[in-house]
């Protein structure tokens, strides 16, 4: 029997990979689906296993009469929804059992963002979260609730990216990452500032190198630089498609305002810098860095070299919504043992 | 005999005010002093205006001027029943004195969403006042190790209404009705408000010996802490045309409504509480699902969820006796636990008020609105103190780069010649009110 894990986003693709990746090495049989993403990457992504441009055309797929689970890891709730009716309807009609249907966001999300995330995730039969902050709020979302809207077993599997970085050369000088977000921070011309920063630190630090890397599919045609380009100094650089990990695992600093990857930077021990200019808001993303220990005003940086000396990430912070957890598949393979016979019918 | 606690409660929209009104429940024998500040603001309803002139002096100052008012660090306590960026001005105005009352502040009611926005805006208040156990439970999880777990905090309930002075009617002598409690943005698409009156109007039609009264938020002209677009009265008009004749929208006070009704039904209006203070029997709608941004995934564990499209007429609904589950009413803030009394006792009992070092890497939400750095650089222009307007005007400009108004003003004060600066001052002075 195999497990079947379905995803469209380059970071849910990336994270199946993984995923299948660490269930392949404990025995079981994985089938990666997914489109297949053009643009350029910021991850070095494989091709899926089998490539559909939409979960609905799985339905009556052989692969899933196969599956002994199914992992749904698309963005779109409606498609995701979509998805399972007619997949257990189908089922239904062919007089089989359904596999179960695991599910979740693998970034940590806090505050409404998770309560939206869950209430759109209820209908799958094992929920997938990143760690025991996560647990604690699906049981406070739900309490009391009647027991025909009981939400599904839920398990805690960690971070989404390998607990040890990918290996590398330490930089023999330094290196500032700038994770660059595709639509935060929100302010007409914000992004834009922001890198007009990072330039005039390169500016100023020829001794650093500072690489603008996107953290989403881009298109080559919009450089990150734009206008800039013609007098941007030596040391600042966009990266190449496909080189995050290797930039996040030997950086030296990593600065984002809310990108999901800089808990790889905070996981590999980089000193990370969370733009807090922002504020804690909802459509910054930044809700879930509250009490991080990582956050500064970029006009509290007067030299770049400061950064050496940044706090170290709140540790009990990170290990509450997932840091700690190094062992996500078994968790995951147990959760899925664990449920009753007949789930696949919620 | 103690000295009265001279407090100050300052509040700008009805719903703060509604707010402030429930906190003044104190007991007789708690010697209050009491002032209200209330923000001028347009179509704040006269009738509450009224209601709030009756607990105790009433003030009218915009918050500049309260700012500048000599008297206001004469109190013992100031309560900010405000918007967030508002409560950072105040507290960082006060901040500045020597000496400074006891500051506190609190939500308006039962809190749906934005919870760590909300209380990020709120840290570094002396006294944060919290409904129920389920508040205190999720703050303590967000601040649990960081600087800021020492952050007090009072239980001040959800019983809202003193209904002490006048005996209710038992609930089978009251006539057969059924209130509805409207909220202006619950549910916000026109699509399911429309659903929404559907299903009363059906009920209603299903109920003929009952009357469904349908009590809006707000009166067409008036306004509140949101924008809304469509009034229900519209909205009843344009889904049903005409009415059935037992379904139609009730202007009266809520807490008469509710006296004098059997049954009361929300989606997750605060006002459920209310019902119980005045004995009638509240349900929740749960026809609209468990949309988080309606407050269902709280609401649902009430022990009184219904779809009150799938129940057959309202004489069924009451034989049923639906009550509250008490476990749930506690852990929202209906109990004995807390109240009034307990958040002039915590005022009582407060250290002395100072300024809280920020912490590194530690931000809130204190400094990050647009409008407070605003405020901020005109106040530090005002004592010419050029480094601070010049810090305060570039963070906004980091923020939002291409307003004009902001980059003109950090340009006149970046300028070193005194006569230039003061020039280019006041060509791009603007009254930020």
């Amino acid at each position: 029997m195999t497990i079947v894990l379905i995803s469209d986003g380059e970071l849910e693709q990336y994270s199946c990979q993984q995923l299948a990746s660490q269930l392949r090495d404990l025995g079981r049989r994985c089938f990666t689906v997914g489109p297949v993403l053009t643009d350029p990457q910021p991850l070095p992504l494989s091709r899926p296993d089998l490539q559909i441009t939409s979960a609905l055309q799985l339905v009556g797929h052989a692969v899933l009469g196969e599956a002994s689970a199914i992992g749904l890891f698309l963005n779109d709730p409606v498609e995701r929804q979509g998805f399972i009716d007619s997949y257990r309807t189908l089922c239904q009609h062919n007089h089989r059992e359904p596999a179960p249907i695991f599910s979740g966001p693998f970034v940590p999300l806090m505050g409404d963002a998770l309560i939206q995330d869950l209430c759109q995730r209820l209908n799958c039969d094992l929920l997938m979260l990143s760690g025991p902050e996560q647990l604690e709020q699906l049981q406070m979302m739900s309490f009391n609730w009647p027991i025909t809207l009981q939400p599904p077993p839920a398990v805690s599997t960690g971070f989404w990216f390998p607990c040890a970085p990918p290996e590398t050369e330490p930089a023999n000088t330094p290196l500032l990452l700038a994770l660059i977000q595709e639509t935060i921070p929100t302010h007409l011309g914000a992004r834009e500032q922001l890198i007009r920063q990072l330039h005039r630190w390169a500016s100023l630090h020829p001794e650093w190198t500072i690489v603008l890397q996107p953290d989403h599919g881009w298109t080559a045609e919009q450089p990150l630089l734009g206008l800039a380009a013609k007098n941007t100094p030596i040391n600042l650089v966009e990266a190449a498609p496909g080189q995050m990990l290797n930039l996040l695992s030997h950086c030296t600093a990593c600065l984002s305002v809310s990108s999901p990857w800089s808990l790889a930077a905070m996981a590999w021990d980089a000193k990370t810098l969370m733009v807090g200019d922002y504020g804690i808001q909802a459509d910054q993303n930044t809700v879930g860095w509250f009490g991080c220990g990582a956050m500064h005003r970029v006009r509290e940086i007067r030299n770049l070299n400061e950064l050496h000396e940044l706090p170290s990430v709140n540790r009990a912070w990170f290990e509450g919504i997932g840091g700690a957890i190094h062992d996500g598949p078994e968790r995951l393979l147990q959760a899925l043992e664990d449920l009753p016979a007949a789930t696949g019918q919620r | 005999m103690t000295r009265p606690l001279k407090l100050l409660l300052i509040a700008d929209s009805d719903s703060q005010l509604l707010a402030c009104e429930a906190l003044c429940r104190f007991s007789t024998d708690q010697a209050v002093d009491l002032t209200i500040n209330v923000i001028p603001r347009d179509g704040t309803p006269q009738a509450l205006l009224r209601r709030i002139a009756d607990l105790g002096t009433l003030w009218h100052q915009q918050l500049a001027q309260l700012l500048r008012n000599p008297r206001i660090v004469g109190f013992d306590a100031i309560g900010v029943f405000l918007t967030g960026s508002k409560l950072n001005d105040i507290r960082l105005a006060l901040d500045r004195q020597a000496q400074r009352p006891v500051l506190f502040c609190g939500f308006n009611g039962v809190v749906l969403d934005h919870f760590v926005e909300g209380i990020s805006w709120r840290l570094g208040y002396d006294l944060i006042c919290l409904s129920g156990p389920r508040d205190q439970q999720q703050l303590q999880q967000l601040l649990a190790h960081t600087p800021y777990s020492g952050q007090r905090t009072v239980l001040t309930g959800l019983r809202r209404n003193n209904t002490s002075h006048r005996e209710l009617i038992p609930r089978r002598q009251r006539p057969k009705r059924l209130v509805f409690a409207e909220q202006v943005i619950m549910p916000a698409k026109t699509e399911e408000r429309g659903r929404m009156v559907r299903i009363l109007a059906n009920l209603a039609e299903r109920s003929p010996d009952w009357e469904v009264l349908i009590k809006p938020r707000i009166a067409p002209g008036d306004a509140t802490f949101h924008d809304v677009d469509t009034h229900i009265s519209l909205t009843l008009r344009q889904t049903l045309g005409v009415a059935p004749a037992n379904l139609r929208l009730d202007y009266r006070p809520l807490p008469e409504l509710l006296r004098q009704a059997r049954l009361m039904a929300t989606v997750s209006s605060t006002a459920f509480f209310d019902a119980l203070d005045f004995g009638c029997s509240p349900v929740v709608m749960g026809d609209l699902g468990l949309n988080p941004r309606y407050g269902g995934h709280i609401f649902a564990g009430s022990g009184v969820w219904r779809m009150l499209d799938e129940v057959s007429d309202l004489d069924a609904l009451e034989l049923e006796q639906p009550y509250p589950d008490q476990r749930w009413l506690t852990w929202m803030g209906y109990s004995d636990q807390g109240g009034p009394d307990a958040l002039l006792q915590a005022i009582r009992e407060a250290p002395t008020p100072r300024p809280q070092p920020p912490v590194l890497g530690y931000l809130a939400n204190a400094k990050s609105s647009f409008n407070q750095l605003r405020l901020g650089a005109e106040a530090s222009i005002a004592i010419a103190d050029w480094p601070e307007a010049r810090e305060l005007l570039s963070q906004a400009k980091q923020m939002r780069p291409q307003h004009r108004g902001v980059a003109q003003r950090l340009l006149a004060v970046s300028r070193s010649n005194p006569l230039l600066r003061a020039i280019l001052l006041r060509v791009t002075y603007r009254d930020l009110g």
